[in-house]
């Protein structure tokens, strides 16, 4: 029953890494400049769940943190520092494809989904207990 | 004058027979035409078998080799139980030669 | 075989082989809890009143032919070996209800009530197995407190 928890804990990490992206969306939802410096804004980044704990056991893991290449919203602002200087949307700012109603959805999800494999601890344990009385 | 029923060393060939006489090399008495004798090393491999088992089911949880709990914890206590009966099987045999022994005939 | 005898007559193989069943559906459970937001996961089970049903029929036809070993006829989803153990593949059967559109077929609920009932059934036969080794050991010392 140890292998149960395993596979639980790393629901649980897979969980928390999902958060995490999904917090960065968020805080980055107005960041019109990318952090690595290349143009553009920030785009959206989605953690991508895979079966199997990422080293051939049980479980869940996080096989990527993919960008959503999806444009964001165009908005008009000819004096923004980093409005696009040339082409057919010159002047136009372009900021990051986040919306935050679908992080909010998403992030009760991650976190329910949390809760689910701490119950699946909980009754681990329970049961690991009950099956030690047989030794008593 | 001859013991009975001839428990003292358990002679290779001599069996002990229906209650009170000796019997001949090849008579048979007990469980399934097994000898007493044979029922009881027969008991001593069995205990041994079900203890090595345990054992190995102990190492395997220790080690992470198995997840079986119920399994190894069963064994485990399978285990006590044949031991616990295999004890008392001595404690009433012996005290079965020392109530014979103080038998005054 | 007196002391095996003395352990595998009765219920207890019947307890125990049930215990080996709710040992694997709860792993099977958790890794489902664990894949519910995984694309494309498709959900494992274990049918547990199928295998009732078999523990059922075993214990009949142990009680009919008098053989004194339990036979479980075997399934996609359990299969006893000649030794007597008793080995669980869960299986992936096809999405009775609506996919996702992830293409997932897992309804959390559904698991976690699935999880809490197992976990039940496998204490109750972890409980009822304990009393009867205590039983064994009550009656071997000739004692009963």
């Amino acid at each position: 029953m140890f292998g149960s928890l395993d596979v639980s804990t790393s629901g649980l990490i897979a969980q928390r890494v999902r958060m995490d992206t999904i917090a960065g969306n968020v805080a980055n939802a107005q960041a019109t400049q990318r952090a690595d410096g290349q143009p553009g804004p920030f785009k959206r980044r989605v953690a991508v769940f895979a079966a199997s704990d990422g080293e051939g056991g049980p479980g869940v893991h996080v096989s990527e943190i993919r960008e959503d290449p999806s444009p964001g919203k165009l908005v008009y602002e000819p004096g923004h520092p980093h409005a696009i200087q040339s082409g057919p949307r010159r002047g136009y700012v372009e900021y990051p494809n986040v919306d935050l109603g679908t992080e909010m959805v998403n992030a009760m999800l991650a976190s329910r989904a949390y809760e689910a494999n701490i119950a699946a601890i909980e009754v681990t344990k329970s049961m690991m207990s009950a099956t030690m009385r047989l030794l008593a | 004058m001859p013991d009975p029923l001839s428990i003292h060393g358990l002679q290779p060939g001599v069996q002990a027979g229906p209650l009170g006489k000796p019997g001949p090399p090849g008579a048979t008495a007990g469980l399934d035409g097994q000898s007493f004798k044979d029922l009881l090393l027969d008991s001593l491999d069995q205990v041994n078998r079900l203890q090595q088992e345990a054992a190995q089911g102990v190492q395997k949880v220790v080690t992470g080799q198995t997840d079986n709990l119920a399994e190894v914890f069963t064994a485990v206590r399978k285990a006590d139980v044949a031991f616990s009966m295999l004890m008392e099987m001595r404690n009433k045999l012996v005290e079965a030669y020392r109530e014979v022994q103080q038998m005054r005939i | 075989m007196y002391f095996a005898d003395v352990v595998n007559r009765g219920p207890m193989p019947a307890m125990e082989k049930m215990l080996a069943f709710t040992q694997a559906r709860h792993r099977m459970l958790t890794e489902n809890i664990a894949n519910v937001d995984t694309p494309g996961y498709q959900t494992k089970h274990l049918d547990a009143r199928a295998f009732q049903q078999a523990l059922a029929e075993a214990l009949d036809r142990r009680e009919e032919r008098r053989t004194p070993a339990l036979e479980i006829r075997g399934s996609r989803q359990f299969r006893q070996d000649r030794s007597g153990r008793l080995t669980v593949t869960p299986t992936v059967e096809p999405a009775e209800n609506v996919l996702f559109h992830d293409q997932t077929n897992t309804r959390i609920e559904t698991q976690m009530a699935m999880l809490a009932e197992n976990a039940m059934m496998h204490q109750v036969v972890t409980e009822l197995l304990r009393g009867k080794f205590e039983e064994l050991t009550k009656a071997i010392s000739g004692r009963v407190a």
